[in-house]
């Protein structure tokens, strides 16, 4: 038996889908909620196998929720629009449906999750953990988890991020939050123009340097408002002087 | 827009080649005049210097001049000017040189004539080359411009096709629709009702054509109504219309990009439930319309305005000329769009 969520803001879907789901034998709903913060904390209790997530949700939309989850379960999205179906593509979704879409093609999309090897299952929905970044517009905001609470940080407040393992800490107004990702991302997804890798481990925010100094022969320190120094590589002392036309 | 300018007149390497063609032929020219060759040699370099610096100088002068369909005189009329200027230097400054030779100063003195006319030709085909190639590029520039201008018109185009055809609402509403069949079949027939009345009055609708405020309302009022089936209690919507104002004429579907950014982003922006309020009211001789809806945060909606509002813009710039008929603002926790329809006199 699969145990699945479903997460969708207009109630007419969520009864849709139930209603669909409950015609097919190998599948049980745990759980039905109307956005990402309900869904993050349905998920958290019931750990489901499977979730179907809409896209366009209020505050925070379906991808930004997943990347809240620290081991997030298989995924079938569910949307009307098309627009998305690359980004779902790359972070391994098993299934993306259409809306409307009918009996049979949920059958498919739930079959594929049933005929999953179980290494298939254990390496379950890949969150943005890799590189790739293939949307048309930079990010214009990130979602973190701040103990039980979930901020949502403009990139204009966001100071640095530096990388920590497999977590980056993203630091804003003098707190630092963690949240699974790679520098590699962050260099792509954010605007080159406002954001610059300045080091292996660190990116900044262009509008928060105040200062750089010369360190030693080979290296130099960032200084930054609020008086945070970080290490500037000559990579990245390039990339700095091309990007601020010096 | 510069660059193609560039392209059109001659590189350095056609003017070296030029130069260097006119420095043998003054030289030869020379020689077999049998003139000493050091003579030659300066007064050859003289002259090609002063070629070079006259067609330097027409460069910069005929950049100015407005271009005109007529080249021949302008071009005649600067050639000459330069011709005379530059031959006037050349012989101040051999007589300068050559105080010694007298028979050749002499010599300078009576080749003044076939001198000033090898500059003359070579100034006015130069000053003919220079217009014609501004005008090239003049052309080359308003081609793209024209260019321009048609995509834009063609992207309005393909935006009203967009808007009149709303596909995700339109699969959002049959999602709805294929729900409510089972659980209130009475509303799935409401809704079908509604979706065709909403396609079928958007479908009619030409691009150019105005239509009374009073009809736009009719059809956004049926499409919040439809919103509200697909989103239940979280939506309501409150619509107040001056009695002056309804009778009052806009292009079409002008209001409907307001209308659903604000629906988008007040649901998307905030989890509670959200009004959404659309006013109209006459100013002087505009139609004002406003459209607000409840935000947490409205930098974003600024920001993010979007797709829809922008092509708005676009829209209302290919048909009144004018960038600030549409404007928004924030009031505590409203998002405010304001939309200005100068009437026809």
């Amino acid at each position: 038996m699969i145990r699945c969520v479903i997460i969708d803001d207009e109630p007419l879907a969520r009864e849709l889908l139930k209603n669909y789901l409950n015609g097919l034998e190998s599948i049980e709903i745990v759980g039905a909620y109307g956005d990402g913060f309900e869904g993050l904390k349905g998920i958290a209790e019931q750990k489901p196998d499977l979730i179907f997530l809409d896209i366009q949700m209020p505050k925070i939309n379906g991808f930004e929720m997943l990347e809240l989850l620290e081991d997030p379960p298989l995924v079938i999205f569910t949307t009307a629009y098309d627009e998305f179906a690359l980004k779902a593509f790359e972070i391994h979704a098993v299934d993306y449906l259409l809306k409307p879409f009918s009996t049979d093609r949920l059958r498919e999309a739930v079959d594929r999750v049933v005929r999953l090897s179980p290494a298939e299952m254990g390496r379950k929905t890949r969150l943005m953990l890799n590189d790739s970044f293939s949307e048309k517009e930079y990010l214009q905001r990130v979602v973190v988890k701040t103990g039980n609470k979930i901020a949502i940080i403009p990139v204009s407040q966001v100071e640095y991020i530096a990388a920590d393992g497999d977590y980056v800490k993203i630091h804003s107004e003098g707190k630092g939050y963690l949240k699974l990702g790679t520098l590699a991302y962050y260099e792509k997804a954010l605007d080159p123009s406002e954001f610059v890798r300045i080091h292996r481990s660190h990116i900044i925010n262009l509008a928060e340097i105040t200062k750089i100094e010369a360190y030693q022969k080979d290296s130099s320190v960032t200084i930054l408002k609020g008086g945070t120094k970080l290490p500037l590589s000559k990579a990245g002392m390039v990339k700095l002087k091309t990007v601020l036309g010096i | 827009m510069e660059a193609n300018f560039e392209r059109l007149t001659p590189g350095s390497l056609d003017i070296l080649t030029f130069l260097t063609l006119g420095f043998s032929g003054i030289f030869i020219s020379l020689m077999c005049y049998g003139q000493n060759w050091y003579l030659a040699l300066a007064d050859s370099a003289l002259m090609v210097l002063a070629l070079a610096g006259g067609i330097y100088l027409l460069d910069h002068v005929l950049k100015y001049y407005p271009s005109a369909k007529v080249k021949a005189w302008p071009a005649l009329m600067f050639s000459l000017i330069m011709a005379i200027a530059m031959l006037f230097t050349v012989k101040e400054l051999l007589d300068k040189i050559f105080t010694e030779e007298e028979a050749y100063r002499l010599f300078v003195e009576k080749s003044l004539p076939p001198r000033l006319f090898v500059l003359l030709v070579c100034f006015y085909i130069v000053s003919i080359f220079i217009l014609h190639g501004r005008t090239t590029a003049n052309d080359f520039r308003m081609f793209q411009k024209g260019e321009q201008q048609k995509k834009l018109t063609k992207e309005a185009e393909l935006n009203y096709l967009r808007q009149q055809l709303q596909p995700h609402f339109l699969f959002n509403s049959l999602n709805s629709i294929n729900a409510l069949v089972t659980v209130d079949p009475e509303k799935a027939r409401e809704m079908v009702q509604g979706l065709a009345d909403f396609f079928r009055e958007n479908l009619k609708k030409e691009p150019m054509k105005w239509d009374l405020l009073e009809n736009e309302v009719k059809v956004i009022t049926q499409y919040l109504a439809m919103e509200k089936i697909r989103f239940g209690h979280r939506l309501d919507f409150e619509v107040d219309i001056h009695e002056e104002a309804a009778a009052l004429s806009l292009p079409p579907l002008m209001i409907q990009p307001l209308v659903e950014n604000a629906v988008k982003h007040g649901l998307y922006g905030i989890t509670g439930e959200i009004l959404i309020r659309i006013g109209a009211k006459k100013e002087k001789n505009n139609l004002i319309i406003e459209v607000q809806n409840p935000t947490e945060n409205s930098q974003e909606q600024a920001k993010g305005t979007g797709f829809g509002l922008e092509s708005l813009n676009r829209r209302l710039y290919l048909l009144f000329g004018r960038k600030d008929l549409l404007s928004w603002k924030k009031e505590d926790n409203l998002f405010v769009a304001t939309l200005k329809i100068p009437q026809p006199q």
